[in-house]
């Protein structure tokens, strides 16, 4: 593999987005959905741009992710495939959950290319909107440093933040370069064409990024086993699970900002579970003396895990999601991660591998069937 | 009206009274917010007297709406037996709108609420909640307004249950001088009959509710005036929606937005990439997801009549939109218009539900 050394101009942004233009003029796309900060300044939404005046306000990589991509791709084209030949300039966790919806024909991928940036990991949504400056200034120092505290807790655990496992065709290193500047990798066959075409020869040695990627993923990796080892004790068993999620107020937007969940109506939402008889609230509350309102709030989480735990990305979208911070990202990034190894599957990372569930073996989970006799 | 007096807590009140109905069999079970494991409070229905000990019916917060959720015990059916139902007032009118809109059914139920001094908003921790209540009764009390309450309720006023059968007087009274309970209808004090309380005969007191109602008035209208909608034209309301990042969560706690699957999240909304297209042509730039503003007047449009000011809505929206405020505030005018009041008449039919010859004329031209 080789890449491009590209000078910083002033700043990150600023650099991608010159590149971004030169993009859509020399004609290698028609348009690209990138995401761009709000009117009023304290938030971003994905804008989809055919003109390159319009690029001027956009940030390629935002301090806050208050839209998963795949979410806003998935808007676009859950109807069919684009006949504009589209470039979505998106994190590479949002890259993996647009493969994945894919796979769950929420997305149709022809003519769709991606281009990734190496992520340090978003700030919460809630706390940048209430200080937009100081968090601006707050994540210049995370894209230098790549420091986490005030961090999404599952961006700090992430192991997927650069290129590795992710479908994207161009790939932007932002660390191990010297003066910041910046590396631009083709990983496709598309990409080495789109980047010719814009006269961009890769043929820098990328050795010095590569390295450093490894340290860093080397030191995720450690913080992802610390959290999941905390996280171990912590869920355990019903009682500890209820706790965990005692402050979950049945509002679902866990689910409703999560990219996997794509049922457009939840059974937890639909008839058969909210026209319910009074009399069988009744014959639960006297079972137990009593029963909570809403009900089920456990049951709602078991059932979304067992749905999409295979497919999470631990984007951490749902933790920021939900009013009462339940730490509902890391409970289900830490459940995800078992499910996935026990399947061998890394949800994002191959177009063509179909999700365990949607798939039948006979010879499939047997150390399960004979376990408890 | 009948009423009684004693020297307990408003909630060890609420607690005699409905291990009174539930011993003698008057009603079958209790509803009311109760402080659960794990140190948290959550509607609950109970049928267990011993889990009386557990009720919290007055403790400032409201995890969800309980109108909401008298809809979902009754939404295919009444309740068979009586159920004691303990809510706050905007609560009680949520559901009377909720009947009125066919999706919940109030036989046998017995409502008791009392003058509200608000809630604090439900992300608030536990604790702080608990730490805060002497002062949250002092100002209670004189209706000084205590800015830590969600903003709704410190311009509520609408703070008295007109339609519950029972009223506790809590709101411009000193609740450590014991608790006043009014039995406001005469089912109310046909289900007290037999309590072994000094009953005698009482009215609201309505100079302190008038007090507490002229100070939540004038911040209302401060903070109504401060928010500047008159100004807001599209351009404000791109400025102030366009942080939404439509989750719809406002929507799926409000207690009269009831549709079980939202236009704006149906298939009738999804735009096919053609459209997206044919837009993007126009327009050069398109956001992604679209109609953030157009979801919010649709709301708006759906539920202004019917909008109780709980303030449910803006606690829950993860971008911190003044949702609540915005909404009550557009609902009040829409509400004067048709001189209609949600929740406060069985009878009254909700103006969008019924068809006048005159009507509006002042609009028409």
């Amino acid at each position: 593999m080789k890449g491009s050394t590209i000078p910083l101009k002033d700043n990150l942004n600023n650099t991608i987005k010159k590149i971004l233009k030169t993009l859509l003029e020399k004609e290698c796309f028609d348009a690209i959905l990138v995401p761009s900060r709000v009117p009023s300044g304290e938030s971003f939404t994905y804008l989809l741009i055919n003109n390159k005046d319009f690029l001027e306000s956009c940030t390629p990589l935002p301090p806050i992710m208050p839209v998963q991509g795949a979410r806003a791709l998935q808007n676009f084209t859950r109807r069919g495939k684009t006949n504009l030949k589209v470039l979505c300039v998106m994190r590479p966790c949002e890259i993996r959950a647009s493969i994945e919806l894919s796979k769950l024909r929420q997305i149709e991928l022809e003519n769709i290319s991606f281009m990734s940036i190496d992520c340090p990991g978003v700030l919460v949504t809630r706390d940048y909107i209430d200080k937009p400056k100081e968090s601006d200034t707050l994540y210049e120092e995370v894209i230098i440093q790549w420091k986490g505290e005030h961090l999404r807790p599952t961006c700090n655990a992430c192991v997927h933040f650069s290129y590795k496992d992710i479908l994207s065709d161009i790939h932007i290193g932002v660390v191990g370069q010297k003066n910041h500047n910046i590396l631009l990798v083709p990983l496709s066959e598309k990409a080495k064409a789109v980047l010719g075409k814009i006269d961009i020869q890769c043929s820098d040695d990328i050795s010095s990024w590569q390295t450093k990627i490894n340290e860093i993923s080397q030191k995720k990796m450690n913080q992802r086993n610390t959290l999941f080892s905390e996280l171990q004790g912590k869920s355990a068993g019903a009682e500890n699970l209820d706790k965990l999620f005692s402050e979950c107020i049945n509002c679902h937007n866990c689910m409703r900002v999560c990219p996997i969940c794509c049922c457009r109506q939840c059974f937890f939402e639909s008839s058969d579970e909210v026209r319910i008889e009074s009399e069988d609230y009744f014959i639960k509350a006297q079972n137990k003396g009593g029963i909570k309102f809403p009900t089920d709030m456990l049951l709602f989480h078991l059932g979304r895990m067992s749905h999409m735990s295979l497919s999470c990305i631990n984007c951490g979208i749902c933790e920021d999601g939900c009013p009462m911070d339940v730490p509902v990202a890391q409970v289900f990034s830490f459940i995800g991660d078992a499910v996935q190894k026990m399947f061998d599957y890394v949800p994002g990372k191959d177009r063509n591998e179909p999700i365990p569930i949607l798939t039948f073996k006979e010879d499939e989970l047997r150390e399960y069937e004979d376990s408890k006799g | 009206m009948k009423s009684f007096k004693t020297h307990k807590s408003p909630d060890d009140t609420i607690r005699d009274m409905l291990l009174f109905l539930l011993e003698n069999k008057k009603v079958s079970s209790i509803f009311a917010l109760s402080k659960v494991h794990n140190n948290n409070y959550a509607y609950t229905l109970i049928t267990d007297k011993e889990l009386l000990k557990n009720i919290t019916p007055t403790f400032p917060l409201m995890p969800a709406n309980a109108g909401k959720m008298i809809s979902r015990l009754t939404m295919i059916e009444a309740v068979k037996s009586p159920v004691a139902v303990v809510l706050r007032p905007c609560e009680l009118r949520a559901l009377f709108e909720l009947v009125k809109l066919e999706q919940a059914k109030l036989d046998n139920l017995l409502f008791i609420s009392f003058t509200c001094g608000g809630v604090f908003p439900i992300k608030t921790k536990k604790d702080s909640v608990e730490n805060a209540l002497k002062n949250y009764w002092t100002n209670a009390k004189t209706g000084e307004d205590l800015q830590e309450l969600r903003e709704c309720c410190r311009i509520c006023e609408n703070f008295v249950p007109d339609n519950a059968d029972i009223i506790l007087q809590l709101a411009g009274k000193d609740i450590d001088n014991g608790t006043s309970v009014l039995m406001k209808t005469e089912k109310g004090a046909g289900f007290l009959n037999g309590m072994s309380e000094q009953f005698s005969e009482e009215s609201l007191e309505s100079t302190a509710l008038d007090t507490i109602g002229e100070i939540r008035k004038e911040k209302k209208q401060k903070i109504f005036a401060d928010l500047k909608t008159e100004d807001f034209g599209i351009e404000g309301l791109v400025n102030i929606f366009g942080r939404c990042i439509n989750c719809h969560a406002c929507s799926k706690v409000c207690p009269v937005c009831y549709c079980k699957l939202c236009y704006f999240e149906s298939a009738d909304n999804d735009a096919g990439p053609s459209i997206f297209e044919i837009e993007l042509k126009k327009r050069s730039a398109l956001r992604i997801p679209a109609d953030t503003v157009l979801y919010h007047l649709g709301r708006m449009t759906h539920i202004g009549f019917t909008c109780v000011g709980c303030g449910m809505c803006s606690d829950v929206c993860p971008t911190n939109i003044p949702i609540a405020t915005i909404f009550t505030k557009v609902s009040e005018r829409v509400q004067k218009a048709f001189e209609y009041i949600p929740g406060k008449d069985l009878e009254e039919k909700v103006p969008v539900s019924v068809f006048e010859m005159k009507e509006l004329e002042d609009v028409e031209d």
